[in-house]
């Protein structure tokens, strides 16, 4: 788990040690005091959802940064451990993801306040493990021998997915530096890496994935806590 | 200001959590395929020969169970379900079938077989379906002591020892 924070960590300062230096450049022009800086939060969805679903255990950690006056450099990285129950099967997903891409805010701020309508665009990418723990053979003419209920697992280790993400939503102020934001998330499957003929049926950060479709949705409930770091 | 963003994200929230699609398997899906079973003559091996009442029964723990389907029936071909759990199924092939007060009469003759599962994934909905492969067929019990030979079957040959589907006959039987 340390490990696992300590890389996120670096993950979100990586690209602010990067973008900091062209900020103080570009920024010049800005006549009002503006806060720039980097904006670090966490998904509440999820750790409620972790904390009532026995089935679900999710934590994400999001940040962005500010690059001009409408857009951001953004992501979010997370591990989830989900198990879904259906007729025939019971399976589990297992692993880590991370997304990085743009927030684009519509919405005009006064003075330095940093609310948003955004649209922000991400490229995701999961490595999980995805376990059928216990499955029904489904027979159609089951009445003479039973239903034959099988208790060993098939285990499939290591898939990826690849995916690009479109997202709307909201970040408001509620207290000082203190944000609390909403988001819906529509995405599109680049490339899924599937074992033994398996169909990947549920990706970390992706969510579930339907038959025959490309498609998946998802939202955030996040909040997050502004460190400023440069005043203009 | 501040309170439009509230209320946009109460009016989404809501709006989501509302909306969960539940998944159901069509009954167009391929399904676990049946063993299918034509009868022939044995006297000349390319002529169907219809099996007069015939009925089938599936033995498990020395338990007779009859297929529903194949009960006193006067057919030329069957197709009858495999066990899923184990590599092996026993029948109980009857002719001149007639059951009266539970008392099973007619001409018996038992019919094994073996064979090896494979699962394949369908979908999240119907999971997983089996196929059957390297099937084999005796028509004696092994199990039993004894000069192995069939009754009222007198020869058997497996057509395709694959099954994926009941689209064509996997074994004949002669009589």
């Amino acid at each position: 788990m340390l490990i696992f924070f300590t890389r996120t960590l670096l993950v979100f300062l990586i690209p602010v040690s990067i973008f900091s230096q062209e900020n103080i450049v570009s920024t010049d022009s800005v006549t009002s005091k503006q806060k720039y800086g980097l904006r670090i939060g966490l998904d509440i969805n999820k750790l409620v959802n972790s904390s009532i679903n026995d089935n679900y255990d999710g934590f994400e950690l999001n940040a962005d940064y500010r690059i001009s006056d409408k857009l951001y450099i953004a992501s979010e990285i997370g591990l989830t451990e989900n198990t879904e129950v259906e007729e025939y099967l019971n399976f589990t997903s297992k692993g880590t993801y991370i997304k990085s891409g743009i927030d684009f805010n519509m919405y005009t701020n006064w003075l330095d306040m940093q609310n948003m309508i955004f649209a922000g665009l991400r490229i995701g990418y999961s490595d999980f493990d995805q376990t059928i723990n216990n499955y029904t053979i489904y027979d159609i003419n089951n009445q003479t021998w039973g239903q034959s209920f099988i208790n060993s697992p098939i285990e499939n280790k290591d898939l990826s997915s690849l995916w690009l993400e479109l997202i709307i939503g909201v970040k408001a102020e509620i207290f000082n530096n203190l944000f609390l934001g909403f988001n819906l998330e529509v995405k599109r499957m680049i490339n899924s890496e599937i074992k033994d003929d398996i169909q990947n049926m549920y990706v970390p950060g992706f969510n579930r994935t339907f038959d025959g479709s490309s498609f998946g949705v998802g939202f955030g409930y996040k909040l997050s806590y502004l460190l400023p770091i440069i005043k203009k | 200001m501040k309170i439009h963003f509230y209320i946009y994200l109460i009016i989404s929230f809501s709006l989501l959590v509302t909306c969960e699609k539940d998944d159901i398997c069509a009954e167009t899906t391929p399904t676990t395929p049946q063993l299918v079973i034509t009868f022939k003559d044995a006297n000349n091996i390319n002529e169907s020969k219809a099996v007069e009442s015939l009925a089938v029964y599936a033995i498990e723990n020395n338990e007779l169970i009859l297929i529903e389907t194949i009960n006193g029936i006067n057919t030329d071909s069957i197709a009858i379900p495999l066990r899923n759990d184990i590599g092996i199924s026993n029948f109980k092939f009857y002719k001149n079938h007639s059951q009266v007060d539970g008392v099973i009469e007619g001409d018996e003759n038992h019919i094994y077989i073996d064979y090896n599962t494979v699962q394949i994934f369908i979908s999240r909905a119907c999971g997983f379906i089996n196929n059957y492969i390297d099937l084999s067929v005796l028509n004696y019990d092994p199990n039993i002591f004894g000069t192995p030979a069939g009754n009222w079957i007198s020869g058997y040959e497996v057509i395709n020892p694959i099954l994926e589907n009941e689209n064509q006959a996997h074994v004949n039987i002669f009589h």
